[in-house]
């Protein structure tokens, strides 16, 4: 399965379209280079996925205009790019004048989007489309998601309702399903029991108990926020079906169509290597694909707390309810 | 002699055979996974009207789930007034607390001490309690701060650890490995994902809601210690030097014996044990939602605020 991957890997660099002559990416190297390794097998011969892993890096999902057609950046590319982007987010500086500083309160200490871009140096987490964006969402989608914009920007103080799943504590859109880096929190813990994976997300604490033992999905009228899990093997790859979304928790204007496919595969001891494929015919116009790297860490996860002394919520409301009265 | 032997090696092979029962991991120890129930309707202190009577016989029992199913059934009391029945809207489509007493047929779910009682809290934890208690009686709606946990969607008793059998989501997963032992409750969908290498503790610094797991296994029976407490979500008075002793044992293809030692020696004058023995559950465990929907927290912080401006005219 690995020179599988990796065979397709060369392939794909050599297909991507028009990178410079000199941006063949030594991190493709670095992967296909120990081809002999393979991963150990949990006592009842699965293979070995368990761990806390970690996933911050500062390679956006989608590929930024200014690289429109440039799938991968050279070294020195990459190094300029990590520059300006830490730059921009870092929140410790004080140059903005007092209502940004104010906003930035919420500063470095808090955060851990990482310091660099996935090894390949890929311009985008999306390899496929190979635009590196998200398709285009179906009309009647994009007529949803104006509806509800709409709607929120009318109501965003009415009630909690207005508010975001993760202002609410509902749920987290980097925690997933599928799991995207973000600004903290990015760590993800899996273990692995006979017929069962578990995956415990740092954030918003959500765990999804996986079974692995082909039962079919359940009934189709029964819809979960973040829908529900099925796993099996495919090789050393675990696949993780999802299906029966409610749609409540819309990934990039996904609905409750969505058919969510998550790979698995431990490329070294330090990397699980972890894709996933949308594929909602009436949300996108095509299935697309991305792909994160899931790193090794000997860090342990703590206690997740999200409401716990937290006053945005209540206080937002307070502030839309004293601004009415004001006028 | 020959006959004693005789007996003594066929209760040597009954008992080596008894070992065997249990379903197996691949790593060798008792296969624990999958989703059990503890639902029931014996209560965790013993009732008072059976102070002195640790176990029911078979006929006391059913009379006594039918008394306890009878009187718990919200839909079968509504004689009351209008106001109560509209608070008893929480309907028995809702709950989920068994209908039958645990199979020991004991008259709680404590076995020790023997009274089946929590034992006394020590003077200072008294204290603590009392003042707990009063301060939130004059503060009860002030702000969220003073809302149970629970209302509060932070961590629910039942959920744990201890589990204990509530009113509905009496539903725990477990997913075992070598290393390590999830469990994931479907009350407030909290997992604990608990080491078995023999690890140590957190430092004493490092303080969780729901304390930090370890486990081990003696024998047949997984052991999980749990310390680190911060001791802000208290378990019958319990504070933050709870160590809390769970135990979980198969005895039987459909049943988990789980029992739990309470041992806080600045809270209660002696340690105390549970036994539930839990049941094997078809599930599957559905996603829980603990806010949404849930506008009780906000109605009761505005209906306080729109009494008081009552009040103040």
């Amino acid at each position: 399965m690995l020179s599988r991957w990796a065979t397709l890997f060369g392939a794909v660099l050599l297909l991507a379209p028009g990178p410079l002559p000199g941006a063949t990416p030594p991190g493709a190297a670095r992967v296909s280079a120990p081809q002999k390794w393979t991963p150990p097998r949990t006592p009842d011969g699965q293979p070995d996925l368990e761990g806390v892993w970690t996933n911050p890096t500062l390679t956006p999902l989608e590929r930024p205009a200014e690289f429109a057609s440039k799938e991968f950046l050279t070294e020195q590319e990459a190094a300029d790019y990590v520059k300006r982007v830490l730059q921009r987010v870092n929140s410790d500086r004080r140059d903005g004048g007092t209502q940004v500083d104010v906003d930035r309160s919420y500063n470095e200490f808090w955060r851990d989007r990482g310091n660099d871009l996935v090894a390949d140096r890929r311009t985008s987490l999306i390899v496929d489309p190979p635009d590196g964006r998200v398709p285009p969402l179906t009309p009647e989608a994009r007529k949803r998601l104006e509806e509800r914009r709409a709607w929120i920007e009318e109501h965003a103080t009415d009630g909690p309702e207005g508010r975001s799943l993760g202002e609410r504590c509902i749920s987290w859109a980097p925690a997933g399903p599928p799991m995207l880096p973000g600004p903290y929190n990015n760590q993800l813990q899996i273990v692995q029991g006979p017929g069962y994976v578990a995956i415990l997300n740092e954030m918003i604490h959500d765990v999804r108990v996986i079974p692995l033992d082909g039962r079919p999905h359940v009934a189709q009228q029964i819809r979960q926020m973040r829908g529900d899990p099925r796993g099996h093997w495919e090789g050393s790859t675990l696949v993780v079906d999802t299906t029966n979304f409610s749609g409540e928790a819309s990934f990039r204007g996904s609905d409750a169509n969505l058919h969510l496919t998550e790979r698995f595969t431990r490329v070294s001891p330090e990397v699980i290597q972890y894709e996933f494929t949308v594929d909602d015919p009436t949300a996108f116009t095509k299935p697309w694909t991305a792909r994160i790297p899931l790193n090794k860490t000997s860090e342990r996860i703590y206690e997740y707390a999200c409401h716990e002394g937290n006053y945005a919520l209540m206080d937002i409301l307070a502030g839309a309810r004293a601004a009415e009265k004001k006028k | 002699m020959a006959r004693i032997l005789a007996i003594f090696a066929f209760v040597l092979a009954a008992i080596a055979a008894d070992q065997q029962t249990p379903p197996r991991a691949p790593d060798g120890h008792p296969d624990l996974q999958g989703i059990w129930s503890n639902a029931t309707i014996t209560p965790l202190e013993r009732p008072s009207d059976l102070a002195g009577k640790q176990t029911l016989t078979p006929e006391e029992a059913t009379v006594y789930e039918k008394q306890v199913v009878d009187r718990n059934n919200v839909d079968n009391n509504r004689k009351e007034k209008t106001e109560r029945d509209v608070a008893l809207a929480y309907n028995e489509v809702w709950y989920d607390r068994g209908t039958k007493v645990v199979t020991s047929r004991r008259t709680s779910l404590i076995v020790d001490p023997a009274d089946g009682m929590i034992p006394a809290l020590t003077p200072e934890a008294q204290k603590r309690v009392q003042e707990t208690q009063t301060w939130i009686a004059e503060h009860a709606t002030d702000g969220p701060e003073e809302r149970s946990l629970a209302e509060r969607c932070l961590v629910w008793r039942t959920a744990g650890p201890p589990m204990l059998p509530g009113p509905y989501n009496n539903n725990f997963q477990i997913l075992q490995t070598r290393d390590q032992v999830v469990i994931f409750s479907e009350m407030i969908h909290d997992a604990r994902v608990i080491p078995l290498g023999g690890s140590p503790h957190l430092a004493s610094n490092m303080r969780q809601w729901i304390g930090d797991s370890r486990g081990h296994w003696e024998r047949d029976t997984l052991v999980v210690d749990t310390t680190n407490f911060s001791g802000k979500y208290s378990l019958r008075g319990s504070d933050q030097n709870l160590r809390l002793t769970e135990r979980f044992t198969r005895v039987s293809p459909d049943t988990l014996l789980y029992e739990f030692a309470v041992d806080d020696p600045t809270a209660f004058t002696r340690p105390w044990t549970v036994q539930i023995p839990v049941t094997k559950s078809q599930g599957p465990i559905y996603e829980y939602a603990c806010h949404e929907g849930n506008y009780a927290m906000v109605d009761i912080l505005a209906g306080a605020r729109a009494a008081e401006k009552k009040t103040a005219k």
